[in-house]
């Protein structure tokens, strides 16, 4: 008969177990997996070490500290986890949703949209009303574009909006525009 | 060249730039609002102006980082006296003085006394790692490859035993630090190594991206996933929290002050000061050693040594003069092992080593010889710091009082979008936000579970110097 584990008995383990150990569990596992790939890419000798060793050693110490911090976890009981208070979650959806916004707009539009765009999101998720939203975004719009493209000049992308707007400003100005 | 006249030749390129003189500054302002601001710490500004490091030559950029780090010393304290709001960890040990001391009415000596002791700890601490360049350029004649293995893989010893948190979990960081590390070209035979086909990982993870993720994000991550009223409280207003600085009326906040220990501070404060300075040096020259621990073994040493130990806790000032020397000193000591060793002891330093990499410039004890006008440029730019640092916290403390009470959902929204910009700019493409935020969401999940980010960046940067150094020994002995 196969015995249990003291930190498993009368309880499933996927109840049982808090988030904590699976992610210990899946670190040990990570070092495994990259003790095989060490193994398939040569270890080498002592004297002329092969792009496998400083792996194997390093897979090999994280699985070993992963299956440490297990046993001894399971050794002394597991401690369950307190019930926490409710994150903030409009802040986290408006953290998830700005982050997705920018990925998406900042190559392909510029980072002036893709700023303004993500900065209400993440302000408005962050609580602040739509005026005080507008003013921290064309904040730090105006901190970006004066620091990083003008003070540092780091040219950031300005994509299909840049053009629109170098396209009006030199029809304006008269440089340029349709013939 | 001789020490002395090195010096003068690093103090004069400093004093005469102007560039200098503006960054040096910036970099102490940043790193005091960032020592005020809670639940947005060092490591995290430090990676959020890392990119400037692309831009900006070796000193200047250097110069800039470093201003933040030890400026978020000072910082740390002026919110903890006036607010008994820790703005950093190692401010923890200031207020347990120096708010009692605030509350009895000496708000304004207690801050007067740790600007002096900050600046008696960081110029003590100065003059000491301009002494030990000589000494330790002598020494690099004994270091080959296993020495300089032996000693890295003792700095990650070290940071395992001493670092924040269970020793158990340190350890699985620092080899998934290590692990991370192995991404990319190996750097003795070139081959590729965990980049899954993809020739966006052929040149390793981004040292910008990580650390914006692990500190910039995480620390995001970890404010908003923890209940909605532990970030509302960090900015409790300053009329909450006692009476204003210098005002004459006490307050009892359950701790109470004795009239003995409310008086004013004597000259008698420098040795505690000095005291502290001396442990700070030596704790800063150790991995993890700066910060709490520093601040903390001075603490308990002025408690051991106190006469009135009773005092402790009710607003002493030896209890408050030492830590503050100690934080500061250990900051800037933690500059020795990182310029002259390639050793970086906290992430902050680990930072200022992948600047120094990207830089082009090769930290060790043949540095102030080789590349005189940046050694001594920046050690001359750590005593200009100081000295601004002096006038800044003597000067402007209602300003940084007011700054503590930012509401965290102005703060976030703004740092967020300088991370995924930075990140972005470090990789020069969309792969460095992305790491980022994947590094922000593993960093937050860790830190969940009692994992401190501190350790995983240290392995992080020293994990490719530690292999190269460990395969030359190696093949040394063939």
């Amino acid at each position: 008969m196969i015995r249990r584990p003291r930190f498993l008995h009368g309880i499933s383990p996927f109840a049982a177990c808090p988030l904590f150990l699976w992610t210990a569990v899946a670190l040990t596992a990570a070092g495994l997996a990259l003790c095989a790939r060490a193994w398939s890419l040569g270890l080498g000798y002592p004297h002329a070490p092969g792009p496998g060793l400083w792996p194997a050693v390093v897979g090999g110490g994280l699985a070993a500290s992963g299956a440490l911090l297990l046993t001894s976890t399971a050794r002394q009981g597991v401690v369950r986890p307190q019930a926490r208070p409710l994150p903030d979650t409009r802040a986290l959806k408006g953290l998830v949703l700005g982050c997705a916004a920018w990925l998406l707009l900042f190559t392909s539009l510029g980072w002036l949209p893709a700023t303004l765009a993500a900065g209400l999101i993440f302000a408005r998720g962050a609580g602040n009303a739509w005026s005080r939203s507008l003013m921290l975004v064309l904040l730090i719009m105006a901190g970006l574009g004066l620091g990083v493209e003008h003070l540092l000049r780091f040219p950031l992308p300005s994509g299909l909006c840049g053009q629109i707007l170098a396209a009006l400003a030199a029809w304006l100005l008269g440089t340029g525009g349709p013939a | 060249m001789s020490t002395l006249a090195a010096l003068t030749q690093g103090m004069a390129t400093v004093a005469g730039d102007p560039l200098m003189w503006g960054l040096v500054l910036l970099g102490c302002v940043l790193g005091m609002a960032v020592g005020v601001l809670p639940g947005f710490g060092p490591p995290a500004a430090t990676a959020l102006l890392f990119p400037l490091v692309y831009v900006l030559a070796p000193l200047p950029g250097l110069s800039l980082l470093a201003g933040i780090f030890y400026g978020a010393k000072y910082g740390g304290a002026v919110t903890s006296i006036l607010l008994g709001i820790p703005g950093e960890a190692d401010a923890v040990a200031t207020l347990l003085e120096g708010y009692p001391l605030a509350r009895a009415g000496r708000a304004r000596q207690a801050l007067t006394a740790a600007t002096l002791a900050s600046f008696t700890g960081g110029m003590v601490s100065v003059m000491g790692l301009i002494a030990l360049a000589p000494l330790l350029g002598s020494a690099a004649l004994y270091l080959g490859p296993g020495q300089r293995a032996l000693l890295m893989a003792g700095a990650l010893t070290l940071v395992v035993a001493l670092g924040p948190g269970d020793s158990r979990k340190n350890l699985i960081m620092v080899f998934l630090g290590l692990a991370l590390a192995l991404v990319g070209l190996d750097p003795v035979h070139g081959v590729q190594r965990l980049t899954f086909g993809s020739w966006r990982l052929m040149g390793g993870i981004e040292l910008t991206s990580l650390l914006l993720g692990v500190f910039g994000l995480g620390d995001i991550l970890d404010t908003l996933l923890a209940a909605p009223s532990a970030h509302q409280a960090k900015t409790r207003p300053l009329s909450h929290a006692g009476p204003r600085p210098g005002s004459a009326s006490g307050g009892d906040d359950g701790h109470g002050t004795d009239g003995d220990a409310a008086a004013r501070p004597s000259w008698r404060l420098v040795f505690p000061a000095l005291r502290g300075t001396l442990i700070g040096f030596a704790a800063g020259l150790v991995p993890c050693g700066a910060g709490m621990t520093a601040s903390f073994a001075s603490y308990a040493l002025e408690k051991r040594v106190a006469p009135d130990r009773e005092r402790f806790g009710r607003g002493a000032w030896a209890g408050l003069v030492g830590p503050e020397a100690s934080n500061n000193a250990a900051a800037l000591s933690s500059f020795a092992p990182l310029l002259l060793l390639g050793l970086p002891t906290n992430p902050i330093t680990a930072a200022l080593l992948g600047a120094l990499t990207v830089e082009g410039v090769a930290p060790g004890p043949l540095l102030p010889e080789q590349q005189p006008s940046f050694y001594w440029g920046l050690v001359a730019s750590l005593l200009l710091g100081n000295i601004l640092l002096l006038l800044l916290g003597l000067g402007l403390v209602r300003v940084w009082a007011g700054l503590a009470t930012l509401p965290y959902r102005l703060l976030w929204p703004f740092i967020l979008l300088l991370c995924l910009t930075g990140s972005w700019m470090g990789a020069g493409g969309l792969e460095g936000p992305i790491q980022c935020l994947l590094f922000g969401g593993m960093s937050a999940l860790l830190r969940r579970h009692g994992f401190a980010p501190a350790p995983l960046a240290l392995a992080f940067v020293l994990g490719p110097r530690l292999e190269t150094h460990l395969a030359q020994a190696l093949m040394s002995l063939a």
